[in-house]
Parts: structure tokens; sequence; C-alpha cells
């Protein structure tokens, strides 16, 4: 009988810290949250469409010049801001359809890298009334 | 007898050691829970501070306005913007945003927070700029887009405070 009772009130014991250091854990887990920009994923989104767009318009894309792509994205971007760019250029022909026949690559690798913004860019090149090139390109920013 | 004493004084400290811990955490949450809250607000208003500006900053970026030629006749327009195509900033209608007052800009931005915005070209030399930087704020937002104006690549940055 009195063994029982003991048992009783160290189980209720044990529940009752169990339950506490799981609210206290859960606490400290998401506390930290807080803290964290909801929108920041979303700017980096936002300026890699951004930038993409410029380089469009520019005529850095058609370019096929990693240099010069990677010179106008540094003359804007912020210093905490990391990049890597990768354009892919296509051929076509009517009866054999798109085929790649350039890859160009500029920035840093973000192999290592969890948490990053993409954004893809399809865009084409006009010489002489008539499109010359297609690409595809995909930008991927981060925190620096 | 003797045996009930014991047990009865085991049960005693087991009770007393869970009523520790249990006041030690209370105290805990009691203390922190004001610090988590206030957190809690600053992130919200931060948050909510940064989508007006990355809503603000797109209108201005992407869209010609309406009518699209507003810049025409300035008090004709109904929704701002400053494009016209789309990262290809029309300097008229710059001019003409800048030309407007503060609660009009806010108004035409859906600003409820106070904005100051500038245009920087690469070299960092401002080219426009505009709105309201004399509050003092200790919540600040500040971002940065990127477009073209008069064919060079330019820096757009807002910042929101309140």
């Amino acid at each position: 009988m009195g063994k029982s009772k003991g048992f009783i009130f160290t189980l209720d014991a044990l529940l009752a810290v169990i339950v506490l250091l799981a609210a206290a854990g859960t606490y400290g887990a998401l506390a930290p949250q807080l803290e964290k920009s909801a929108s920041s994923y979303l700017l980096d989104k936002k300026q890699a469409d951004d930038f993409l767009a410029m380089l469009d318009r520019s005529g850095d894309l058609q370019s096929q010049n990693a240099t010069r792509m990677a010179s106008a994205i540094n003359s804007l971007a912020a210093n905490s801001t990391a990049w890597n760019l990768t354009v892919d250029y296509y051929a076509y022909s009517p009866g054999g359809g798109f085929s790649k026949n350039l890859t160009v690559t500029s920035g840093e690798s973000y192999s290592q890298i969890k948490t990053f913004a993409v954004s893809d860019r399809v865009f084409i090149a006009v010489a002489n009334r008539s499109t010359s090139k297609y690409g595809v390109a995909r930008m991927v920013i981060w925190p620096g | 007898m003797y045996h009930n004493h014991k047990r009865a004084q085991i049960s005693s400290i087991d009770l007393v050691l869970a009523i520790i811990v249990f006041s030690l955490l209370f105290v805990f949450f009691v203390s922190n829970w004001s610090t988590t809250v206030s957190s809690a607000k600053n992130a919200m208003k931060k948050n909510r501070m940064e989508f007006a500006a990355i809503s603000a900053t797109d209108l201005l970026l992407k869209s010609p306005g309406s009518p699209s030629n507003w810049e025409q006749a300035p008090s004709s327009v109904q929704m701002i913007g400053l494009a016209s195509t789309p990262y290809t900033l029309s300097a008229a209608k710059l001019g003409n945003f800048t030309a407007m007052n503060y609660s009009q800009q806010k108004d035409l931005l859906g600003m409820q927070e106070q904005f100051y915005f500038y245009i920087d070209n690469a070299a960092g030399t401002r080219l426009y700029e505009d709105g309201n930087l004399t509050v003092k704020s200790n919540s600040i937002v500040s971002i940065t887009r990127y477009g073209i104006l008069n064919g060079n690549k330019v820096k757009i940055g807002m910042m929101v405070y309140g």
C-alpha cells in the first residue's frame, strides 16, 4: 500500500517535470525564430529577379561574357550579398529543335549553402530583326 | 508505524523537489514573458514594414501606373508607377513623382508608415531622393532594388520607418 503511494507520487512528479521541460524546450527553440525576418527570403528573390531583368534589358545576358555580367552585378550588389549566375545558351533549328551550345557561370559556389533564393529568366537575343540566341538564366542569392 | 513515517518523509522531499523545479521554471517563464511578447511585436512590425517597402518598390519599378501616361497630367494619376516598361524607369514619371507632396506620395504608395526613397547610380551618386527623413525612429527597414534609368543601371532604395 505504502510502496504503491510512493510510486504514484514519483511518477506524478516525473511527468510534471517532463511536461515542464518539454514546454521550456519548445520555448527555447521557438523564441529565437521571433527575431528572424520572414521577408528576407522574399527580398533576396526579388533582388535576383531585378538583377536578371536588368542584365536582360542592358544586353549583358546576351553578351555571353561572364566578366561583363559579374561586373554589372558587383557594381550594384551590397557587400553582404553573395550570388551565383548560370546562363545556358541554346541554338534553334526548325528541324532539330533547341540544342544547348554554351553555359556561362559566374559568382560564388553555393553547393554548401543551405538557404538561398533562386530566380530564373528566359531571354532571347535579336540580330537583324530575328532571334539569334535563346537563353535561360538562373541567379541564386544568399546572405554573404 | 516507523515505515509509514519514512514513506511520508520521502514523499514530502519528492513534493518539495517538484515544487522547487516547478517554481524555477515558472519564474523563468514569467520573467521572459514580457521580453518575448515585446520581441514578437517588434518582429511583426518589422515584417509589416519590410512587406510595405517591397510592395512599394514593386509598384514603382514594374508598373507604368494608371493611366499609363499619367506623367502628362500628374493630377490624373490613380495608381502610381514609374516604369516605362518593367524594370526600366521613366525619368518623366520620376520627376513628376518627386514633385508631388509627401502625403500624396504616401497615399499613392499605400504607406501607413513614413518613408524615404532614393535612386543611386552604380558610382553611388544620388540621382533622386524624396520622402521624409526627419522623423527619428528605432524601427527602420531599408531595402534595395535594381533597375535601369536613362540606359544606366541604378539602385532604388526605400527606407520605411514608424
